[in-house]
Formats: structure tokens, sequence, C-alpha cells
């Protein structure tokens, strides 16, 4: 007899089975038949972007800078570089964060290298160009902008120093001075560049005539 | 479309539509008899299952419709926020919730429903709850690294986990659920109360 509670399980089971047929395949699943031709280019050094070029980038607008913290909640509240934006790879699996468009300078944080290699990954298989990766992460800032005693050594490391090894006595996100040092932070040091910004690319390539 | 941008509602305006959204989902609780410790605890002694039956009704509609929208193209899932798993703390931290739950006979939000409508173990649970969160707040240092390095899994969903299509996923669940409610209806017949037979 068909009562309204077999009425219901079978009503939730057939609309079950109809999206399950209707539902198309996400980044993930794309990125699962794209990897072996990516992931070459996320081993390269030249998606690789220092703590330096970072700051520089951060301070100039052509550039459209968006950073993208791959890092756990905890971690991002406890510390994180100014303006960036903390999203999971989960999220990144099911597709990229609202507001990224394609002419923006992305760079992907976490600890180490190990999150933001993944993320880069799953930004490219979405057909994103300008994708970057924090070089050392959070600690190669911490490293390059931070107090000399942030790095705990007790911390334990793990594999691409994706594990947290810093410390941090409050949790005050991107208004610990480290966070944001200033250009001033600079000035006297020597990096490399491999961004290339768009309105600078413009004034040096002249007339198209 | 979703998730809806709450921008233009202003501050007073977000925190209003909290209020609203807790007291319906208080009232919906209330009506399902979860103000009730009894009835809360009976699900352990397998007596009465609808604690079970009510949440996993309510986890299989609120993933059809969430899933339907997705389908449709009206929610974009990576908006969507994902609890991250921490596998052991999670599970130690389950035993302490069930352990509670079955001393206190409430679970946090039924407890504030039961103290809502005046019942004084309702109360004393939400005091206990309380202390209990300052506590744990003022010690969170103590199991930080356990935290930190016990299983932390990210913002995993169970596809992921599983390695399958999120369609085949949720047609597990379902078919899971409707089997739970088969079982739990077969445990009530046999350790619910039964009807007094006519004189």
């Amino acid at each position: 007899m068909l009562t309204p509670k077999r009425l219901a399980a079978t009503s939730a089971i057939l609309l079950a089975a109809a999206l399950a047929l209707l539902h198309r395949p996400d980044p993930g699943a794309r990125l699962a038949a794209r990897r072996a031709a990516l992931e070459p280019r996320a081993a390269a050094d030249d998606i690789r972007v220092s703590p330096e070029e970072t700051l520089e980038l951060l301070y100039n607008p052509a550039a459209r800078l968006r950073l993208l913290d791959l890092r756990e909640e905890n971690e991002f509240n406890l510390f994180h570089l100014p303006g960036a934006r903390r999203v999971s790879l989960a999220a990144l699996q099911l597709g990229p964060p609202a507001g990224l468009a394609r002419e923006d300078t992305v760079v992907v944080v976490s600890n180490g290298e190990g999150r933001a290699r993944e993320a880069w990954l799953l930004l490219a298989a979405a057909g994103f160009e300008r994708i970057y990766v924090l070089r050392g992460g959070i600690h190669g800032w911490l490293a390059a902008f931070g107090r000399p005693d942030r790095i705990d050594p007790s911390l334990p490391a793990c594999p691409l120093d994706d594990c947290r090894r810093y410390r941090f006595e409050s949790a005050l996100g991107d208004r610990h001075p480290e966070s944001d040092p200033g250009p001033e932070a600079l000035s006297g040091r020597a990096f490399e560049r491999k961004v290339k910004v768009q309105g600078a690319q413009k004034r040096k390539s002249g007339s198209c005539g | 479309m979703f998730p809806l941008n709450l921008d233009g509602l202003g501050h007073a305006g977000v925190n209003a539509l909290y209020v609203v959204t807790g007291f319906f989902f208080g009232f919906m609780l209330e009506q399902a008899g979860f103000g009730n410790s009894r009835k809360l605890a009976s699900q352990f002694y397998l007596s009465d299952m609808r604690v079970l039956k009510v949440m996993f009704t309510a986890i299989i509609t609120a993933m059809l419709l969430l899933f339907g929208l997705e389908v449709l193209g009206l929610v974009r899932p990576g908006a969507l926020y994902i609890n991250p798993t921490h596998l052991w703390p999670g599970i130690v931290g389950g035993l302490i919730f069930g352990v509670g739950f079955v001393i206190g006979g409430y679970c946090p939000g039924t407890s504030l429903v039961s103290m809502a409508t005046l019942k004084l173990d309702g109360a004393f649970f939400v005091l206990g709850l309380s202390a209990g969160m300052v506590v744990f707040g003022e010690t969170l240092g103590w199991f930080q690294a356990f935290f930190d390095a016990s299983g932390a899994m990210g913002e995993v969903t169970l596809p992921q986990a599983l390695g399958l299509p999120a369609g085949v996923v949720v047609l597990l669940v379902v078919l899971m659920a409707v089997g739970m409610f088969f079982v739990a209806e077969r445990l009530e017949a046999r350790f619910g109360p039964r009807e007094k037979e006519p004189c």
C-alpha cells in the first residue's frame, strides 16, 4: 500500500537519481583529466613569486593582485596577508571563488607551498592564466618580513613545509605589523620580478600602429 | 543567485534575520518534540527514534534542495562554507557530546529550546553548557597541537573523500537515510512503548 511515508521515500530516491543524472562535473573532475599536462608547469619555478615581489604587487593597483589563502581557518585568523581571502581546496574543486576575474593577478598562499600548488592546478584547470604561488608560503613571508623568533623550531615540519611552524601571541589576522611591512621594507633588497603587470607592459610597448 | 547577498539589509537587518531564522529553527525543534529531554534521550534506549528521523529528514531535504539548485545553476557550490574536518578531535568531541546528551537529555540547540519554554532542566543544561564553553575556550592552548595535527583533513566533502561523483553520493545518502528510517521504525516497534490491550 502506498502510505505517505513510502510516497515521500520513493519521491526522494527518484529526485536524487534524476539530479545525479543531470549534474555536470566540477573543476576538481576537470583537473583529474588534465593533471598530467599541468603538473610540470606547477612544479616550474616561473610560477613562484618571492615575498618581496608580492609586497611590491600589493602596492601596485595596476597588478590587480588577489591573494587567495588556502590555510585552515584558525591559521588564517592567527595571521594573514593584507586583503587575503581565505578559500579552501574543497571549495576550489567545486569552482573558482566569486569575483575572481581572468585578468587578475592571483597569488595563492599556504603555510609552505603544498596546498598552494594544488590550488594553482585547480585554477589553471579552470582556465585562469595569471596564477602564481607565494614562494615558501607564509613561512617564506615571515622569513623575509617577520620577527626572527616567529618560526618555532619545535613545531613539526611536514611535506612541502605545509604544516604551521609559526607562533603568534594573538590572532590579529592582517593587523600584525609583519602582515604589511610597507613598501619601504623593499628598499635595498634585490629580487627577481616574474609577474608582468599589464598596465606597465602597455606603456613599454608604445604605439600599436 | 545564491548565496543571497545580504549587504543591502545592513548590520541591524542581518542580525534581525538571524533572530527570525533562529526563532523558526527553535519553533520547528519544539514542534518535533525536541524540547523534552525524555523524548530526546529515549533514542539511546531505541524506544523513540524521532531525533534520527527528524534530523536525517532535514539533512536529505536540505541536500536535495541545495543539489537541485546547483544543477539548475542557481547556486555556486564554491561559495558555500564547508566545515573543516579534524577527524580525531571530531571523534573525541563527538563522544563527549554523546555522553553529555545521554546524561543531560539535550544537545545545545534543544537545551535552548527547552529553556525558552521555561523548563528548569533545560535552563540548567544551558548553564552547564556555558560553563563548559568558557573552560574549553580558556584551555584551548592545551589541545591546540591535537587539534592541528590529528586527522586534519581540511574542508573536505563526501564526494571528495569517497572519490565518487557528487550525484552518486547524493543518491547513496538518500538510500542510506531511507534504510535507516526503516530500521528505526522496526526498533521502535520492538523497544518502544506498547499500546495497552483493550480490557
